[in-house]
């Protein structure tokens, strides 16, 4: 760990909740022992279906639920623990941009008085808030500002309402964005911008982002490397490069084949789609996808495999591999 | 900065329209709360009512507890709305009765919001044990049945003075008001913008004042408005039982008097009439506001009212020019 | 268009919603086909009219909106001159509908199979409860739910299950034509996928016509037999979806579509988004609604609007295609 001068890692990470079932509480686990680096200036992706825990690593990662078990690390320092007050120092340094842009912004208030409470909050002294504010619409393309700057959120597009959520997070000079589904409520072709944004911004402020999504080609496109989630835990890692020919999982390569529409017709035989919250539960035994896999074997109902290294930049969770890893090794 | 790929959002603004009145803060409202007919009516009559408390001494000619009028007599000149059976002014009493009346109304409403909101809204933000402790409380109070314990509160403490009155009534009236201010902040209190909000540094005052307040505004005035209506009605309640400040008038003692003094059984409407009336027009008023509140706040219910599939056809043809049967 | 073998013809339809802001026209002018046995893709954004069309269809406008203009009719019959009565037996026996929610159907408080009966109940009281139940079970069979989930409560299920259950509600008594509104856009990839294969796969036995709404252009061409692109209430595009994403040429809203999207296969592919903001259906604008955004455009886009015309296997709306057509023609 802290190899690469690494932003922020996540050791063993445990998320716990507990949910109501029926009369009875079950303690589920959406985030279970991940662990993973973010790079300065890299854009890591998280993807995953719903249920899978991408969320709820996003909130982790960025203060926002309760770690259980493991350790938060932000260049070197321990971020497991927080008081309220480390904890507003920990979101000047990380921040979220959310999925739903009707309800990220508050809706009696104008795009102005939105925004210049975070920036005042965080500007320098010699920085006047005013002028900031402009800068930052202009940076995120909300032209004219004069006009952008007396609107309501209801008279925004919702391109508008997520690039005025860019500007807030960016209010406080952040290192991470952590984007959760921020263009999966938009429209494509506004979408599109709001993407291209993320990369101009990384480019610009050398930022590092961890991007959430359920939209494989989109996290293909936009990140560097890519987490594949399954039931709470990361079963592939892999450069976006390397996904698209190299990936091993069977769950992601189901994924391609789903985002390709192409291949075979999709076998429903096996119940691909039943509730999978059981997988979350700590009783839970062997792979979380074995239920749902083509490949599945006696070993795979009975013991969870562990992440095996492919190769430098490519680690797989899956008994079938590693199996024919070893067979291949001699 | 110049190859940003982003492009001119300029005509992405719509043009200023109606629908720029239609904001969710106070001065948006009232802006659009003036031309909605419900909220005029019952504007005018609530002013009205609080005009008669105000100037009750002005106004009553004269003293509503004065027996030396000849007694039942119906509404003349001397007597704008006749006398009792005990030989008092009607019109008087019921300046009088107005004025009492919104005093408990008010000042009861006042104690029960001060309740819900402390009980209510404050743990319900910060949740966890303290808030679980509360809920509980609440719940309690609210399966109470609050008629009997404000007879059993009110025959115990041996006191009716206003100041008892107003104490009794606010203290068995919160429960509900709390709930349902305590559900909305729980709503709140994980929307996005909220966190959004603790991510950019806001204190929890800011967010409670300054977030999350703003957005109950609607929610909050629709139960102030309750709360009074329910602390009337309770008032006039324990009057009507003889539980009240019988030496006092309000507009229930009226009705308890005349009930007593058998008002029905001498055709003497015109005495048991205006106590009625004064409860059920201030109701009325306070109703129609609330009614107004909810079509300003509430967008859906107004689109639907306002134009009909037939209206629409015919706009459609008259725009094209063409005529329509 | 009015093909008398068709199940569905849609004639110069406008649809008008009343609105404080005026009136807006969501449908403007929309004629379409859709013979036995095909699938019709409906593509566009938020706001091109293609939920209102659906509606429309249907006879399920909201009460603020109207049909002003045109004809819409299955199987030659109006639905707008039948009586509420005759409406509510023609509707889910000739022509019914799938949501995007599941949950639009399904009532929550009712299980499963209690709500299937009753459709029976109300279309086809002469059937037996035996029949009723036998019935069922094909239905079951065929969108692969096992029948002991009957006893379920909507919530119970998961979003694929429920959506399978609203498929086979929506075919319970063998319409002509389904209409799907974004039937998979709640679900996740993989069961997305999955129900698009049973989608094709049923209407392959059952051979009903289907209009399919959806905003992604990948989906809709995977599964339609026709493509209709839609953009500020007007059909733009309209050609066969077999060779669609390969296509020569595309209307250039079309065409921004395929750009914003990333592909898998793209390496060192861009995408861009579609400038300019989306159409003001109450103000529209004069000439094509599309010119404002549209790189193509000169002045003859500004001037008129353009109609459907038929280029090579596709019908375009669009001025420049046009015109370069002619060019081609004539040089």
């Amino acid at each position: 760990m802290g190899e690469r001068k690494d932003l922020l890692s996540a050791d063993n990470l445990v998320v716990r909740f507990r949910q109501a079932q029926g009369f009875r509480r079950a303690v589920i686990y959406p985030v279970n022992q991940v662990s993973l680096t973010i790079a300065r200036n890299e854009v890591l992706g998280i993807v995953g279906e719903s249920g899978s825990g991408k969320t709820t690593l996003g909130r982790a990662l960025a203060g926002m639920v309760p770690i259980a078990q493991g350790s938060l690390w932000l260049k070197g320092r321990n971020v497991t623990e927080l008081n309220r007050k480390r904890l507003r120092e920990y979101w000047a340094e990380v921040q979220m941009i959310f999925q739903d842009v009707y309800n990220s912004l508050n809706p009696v208030y104008t795009v102005e008085q939105q925004l210049l409470f975070p920036i005042q909050h965080h500007a320098l002294p010699n920085v006047e808030p005013d002028q900031e504010l402009e800068r930052l619409l202009h940076l995120t393309g909300l032209t004219p500002a004069a006009a952008v700057r007396t609107r309501l959120p209801h008279e925004l597009s919702g391109g508008q309402r997520q690039r005025v959520a860019i500007v807030r997070a960016l209010a406080s000079g952040p290192e991470l964005l952590v984007a959760d589904e921020p263009v999966s409520m938009l429209d494509v072709s506004l979408g599109a911008d709001i993407l291209q944004l993320l990369l101009d911004l990384r480019a610009e402020f050398g930022l590092s982002i961890v991007y959430i999504t359920h939209d494989l080609p989109s996290a293909v496109y936009l990140c560097d490397r890519i987490l594949v989630m399954y039931g709470g835990r990361i079963v592939e890692s892999v450069s976006a490069d390397n996904l698209v020919k190299h990936s091993q999982h069977p769950y992601t390569q189901r994924l391609l084949a789903a985002a390709r529409f192409e291949g075979p017709e999709e076998s429903s035989a096996r119940s691909s789609d039943s509730v999978t919250s059981s997988v979350l539960l700590e009783s839970h035994r062997g792979c979380p996808y074995a239920e749902r896999c083509p490949i599945v074997s006696e070993i795979c109902t009975q013991t969870r495999p562990e992440l095996v290294q492919i190769n430098s930049d490519h680690t797989v969770a899956c008994h079938a591999v590693s199996t024919s890893l070893e067979e291949r090794n001699g | 900065m110049a190859e940003m790929t982003v492009n001119d959002t300029n005509k992405d603004l719509p043009n200023d329209s109606p629908h720029r009145a239609r904001t969710s803060s106070l001065f948006g409202w009232i802006k659009v709360m003036k031309k909605n007919r419900k909220a005029q009516v019952g504007f005018i009559i609530f002013v009205g009512f609080i005009l008669v408390g105000i100037l009750a001494p002005v106004i009553a000619r004269y003293s509503p507890t004065a027996t030396n009028f000849p007694p039942l007599e119906p509404p003349n000149a001397q007597h704008w709305f006749g006398t009792t059976g005990l030989g008092q002014d009607v019109y008087a009493q019921f300046v009088w009765g107005t004025r009492s009346s919104l005093i408990v109304g008010f000042g009861a409403s006042a104690i029960s919001t001060l309740f819900a909101v402390v009980i209510g809204m404050y743990p319900a933000y910060w949740g966890g044990y303290l808030d679980r402790v509360m809920a509980t409380f609440t719940n309690v109070f609210i399966v109470i049945p609050g008629l009997p314990l404000m007879i059993v509160a009110a025959a115990y403490v041996h006191d009716s003075s206003t100041l008892t009155m107003m104490v009794i009534i606010g203290l068995t009236g919160w429960a509900g008001r709390a709930r349902v201010l305590r559900a909305q902040i729980l709503t709140l209190r994980n929307r996005e913008f909220v966190w959004a909000a603790r991510l950019t540094g806001a204190s929890d005052r800011r967010i409670l004042v300054h977030e999350i307040l703003p957005n109950m505004l609607s929610l909050f005035m629709a139960s102030l408005m309750y709360g009074i209506l329910g602390a009337i009605l309770a008032e006039a309640g324990l009057e009507f039982l003889g539980l009240g400040n019988l030496t006092g008038v309000s507009w229930g003692s009226m009705l308890y008097w005349a009930n007593n003094g058998g008002a029905l059984l001498n055709g003497a409407w015109w005495w048991l009439l205006p106590g009625g009336l004064g409860i059920a027009m201030f109701g009325t008023s306070l109703a129609l506001m609330n009614f107004a509140l909810d079509e300003v706040t509430n967008p859906r219910l107004r689109q639907m009212s306002t134009l009909s599939r037939d209206r629409i056809v015919r706009a459609w043809h008259a725009l094209r020019g063409e005529s329509f049967q | 268009m009015s093909d008398d073998t068709a199940i569905l013809t849609v004639d110069h339809a406008t649809v008008v919603y009343g609105s404080e802001a005026g009136l807006a026209q969501a449908v403007n002018d929309v004629s379409l086909a859709v013979a036995p046995g095909h699938i019709l893709g409906v593509v566009g954004e938020s706001g091109c009219g293609k939920s209102t069309l659906a509606q429309a269809i249907m006879r399920l406008l909201s009460p603020n909106a109207a049909l002003v203009e045109g004809r819409i009719a299955v199987r030659g019959r109006d639905m707008y001159r039948m009586s509420e009565n005759e409406l509510r037996m023609f509707r889910w026996k000739h022509v019914s509908m799938v949501f995007q929610s599941a949950l639009v159907t399904l009532n929550p408080v009712i299980p499963v199979g209690k709500q299937f009966q009753e459709i029976f109940q109300i279309h086809e009281p002469t059937m037996s409860q035996v029949q009723v139940r036998k019935r069922i079970e094909e239905l079951l069979s065929l969108v692969r739910i096992h029948p002991q989930n009957l006893s379920n409560y909507a919530h119970e299920l998961s979003g694929g299950m429920r959506q399978r259950i609203a498929i086979a509600m929506a075919i319970a008594l063998d319409p002509v034509l389904v209409v799907m509104d974004e039937p998979t856009t709640a679900l996740d990839a993989v069961v997305q996928r999955e129900i698009l294969d049973e989608i094709r796969r049923i209407q392959e036995i059952k051979r009903f016509a289907v209009v399919f709404i959806s905003h992604d252009l990948r989906l809709v061409s995977y599964i339609s037999t026709e493509i209709a692109v839609m953009y500020a209430g007007k059909i733009v595009e309209v050609g066969s979806a077999h060779h669609f994403m390969a296509a020569a040429h595309h209307h250039p809203y079309t065409q921004g579509l395929l750009d914003s999207v990333p592909k898998l296969s793209g390496e060192g592919f861009t995408i861009r988004a579609i400038p300019g903001s989306p159409p003001d259906l109450v103000h529209p604008v004069r000439g094509c609604a599309f010119h404002p955004r549209c790189s193509a455009a000169y002045d003859a886009c500004l001037a008129a609007s353009p109609i459907l015309r038929s280029v090579g296997s596709s019908k375009f709306a669009c001025f420049d295609i046009e015109r370069r057509e002619n060019e081609k023609a004539h040089g």
